[in-house]
């Protein structure tokens, strides 16, 4: 039976094979799924920012700083190989096209905070869907490994 | 009139005067009710407002069936001045956007929001317009506020798409936001609008010291 966990804002989601991961309506937030092929276990979680503002102490999966060591950890606890891991993102879209870039291209800054992050812990980057200005439903197949996008607006769903 | 409270440090020592904010939207709404009443060329009534805090993870789904559903958003910013930014959302449905066009137009034309075309779009975002300003200017009237709030920008897509972006700059470590949901009757037609109020910190202070007295804590 295979079974879909759905991470809702700032929260991530970890499964093995065959079971499905997903993240509805990404708007600026960016979904990231970290995957080892060999073992078919990963994680997606939802980032809303890209760091820590303030003296939060809430969800770990809220930022990109604290999501993706989060992410790496959880999957590596739960039997994948560290060195097998690989990433794909979607989303980071702009929905509204507003004249103060400064303050609300937060998609923006969410994709490089991630790549960034991706980076420093040397997991590949080997598909991505980013920016534009359309929401995106992600869907990930463990069993596969491909990612499900769902521009739901345009009615257009493809893999990556 | 209910509204619910979170159990939440930041919010809770506005617990008590919690009630002027409604209070404040009526009011704002009642001028958009008579802005409206007049562009629409017939008798406009309104629901009392429901004011509310709603938790960064539930919005889509309360404003929507599901986060997925798509609506019209129309995005009212405000300049950053010495009280903050207060930005604010309108949300209508698909079924409200239709009714507005119904209304608004001689033959409608609407098969789905997907397919709005610029003429109609253009309405939508002029009648959203119409109601956050009369918002705007009874939140500064009473507040003794001076925000200014940019031309709209209207958005249509997945509902969860479109609150994104304005949470993550309105409410830095608190989850909640404030939610002002009306309805709007003709006398064949009900349009539902929801508003989110989306005060920065700042802001949020400015509203509570300028309407109570209360300081920082």
């Amino acid at each position: 039976m295979s079974t879909t966990h759905t991470a809702k804002i700032g929260e991530i989601v970890m499964s093995k094979s065959p079971d499905v991961l997903q993240a509805l309506a990404l708007g600026s937030c960016v979904g990231v799924v970290i995957y080892d092929q060999s073992t078919k276990i990963g994680a997606l979680a939802h980032i809303l920012l890209p760091e820590i503002t303030g003296t939060s102490n809430s969800l770990p999966g809220k930022f990109a700083t604290t999501a993706i060591p989060e992410a790496i950890k959880m999957t590596v606890a739960r039997g994948a190989q560290r060195s097998n891991l690989i990433a794909k993102i979607a989303g980071g879209a702009r929905m509204f096209d507003v004249s103060n870039l400064s303050i609300m291209d937060v998609g923006q800054r969410n994709i490089e905070a991630v790549l960034r992050l991706l980076t420093e812990n040397n997991i590949p980057v080997v598909a991505k869907d980013v920016g534009e200005n359309f929401g995106r439903t992600i869907i990930f197949n463990l069993e596969s490994g491909l990612l499900t996008i769902k521009q739901v607006m345009n009615k257009k769903t493809y893999n990556i | 009139m209910g509204f619910d409270l979170p159990d939440n440090d930041f919010y809770a020592q506005f617990n008590p005067k919690i009630e002027i904010l409604q209070e404040i939207s009526n009011i704002g709404v009642g001028h958009a009710a008579t802005a409206l009443s007049q562009l629409l060329n017939r008798k406009v009534e309104m629901s009392i407002p429901r004011v509310r805090f709603v938790s960064v993870a539930d919005v889509a789904d309360t404003l929507a069936e599901s986060s997925e559903e798509i609506v019209a958003g129309i995005l009212q910013e405000t300049a950053e001045d010495s009280n903050g930014m207060l930005n604010m959302l309108l949300i209508f449905n698909a079924l409200s956007v239709r009714s507005l066009l119904n209304i608004l137009t001689t033959k409608s034309t609407v098969e789905s929001l997907e397919k709005l075309d610029e003429v109609n779009s253009s309405i939508i975002k002029e009648t959203g317009n119409i109601l956050l300003l009369q918002t705007i200017s009874a939140i500064n009237s009473f507040a003794e506020t001076k925000w200014f709030p940019s031309p709209p920008i209207l958005a249509i897509d997945m509902v969860g798409a479109l609150t994104d972006e304005l949470i993550t700059h309105s409410l830095d470590d608190s989850n909640m936001f404030l939610l002002v949901e009306v309805d709007v009757f003709t006398d064949e037609e009900t349009i539902k609008g929801d508003i989110l109020l989306l005060p920065d910190k700042m802001a949020m202070k400015s509203l509570m010291s300028n309407l109570f007295g209360m300081e920082e804590p």
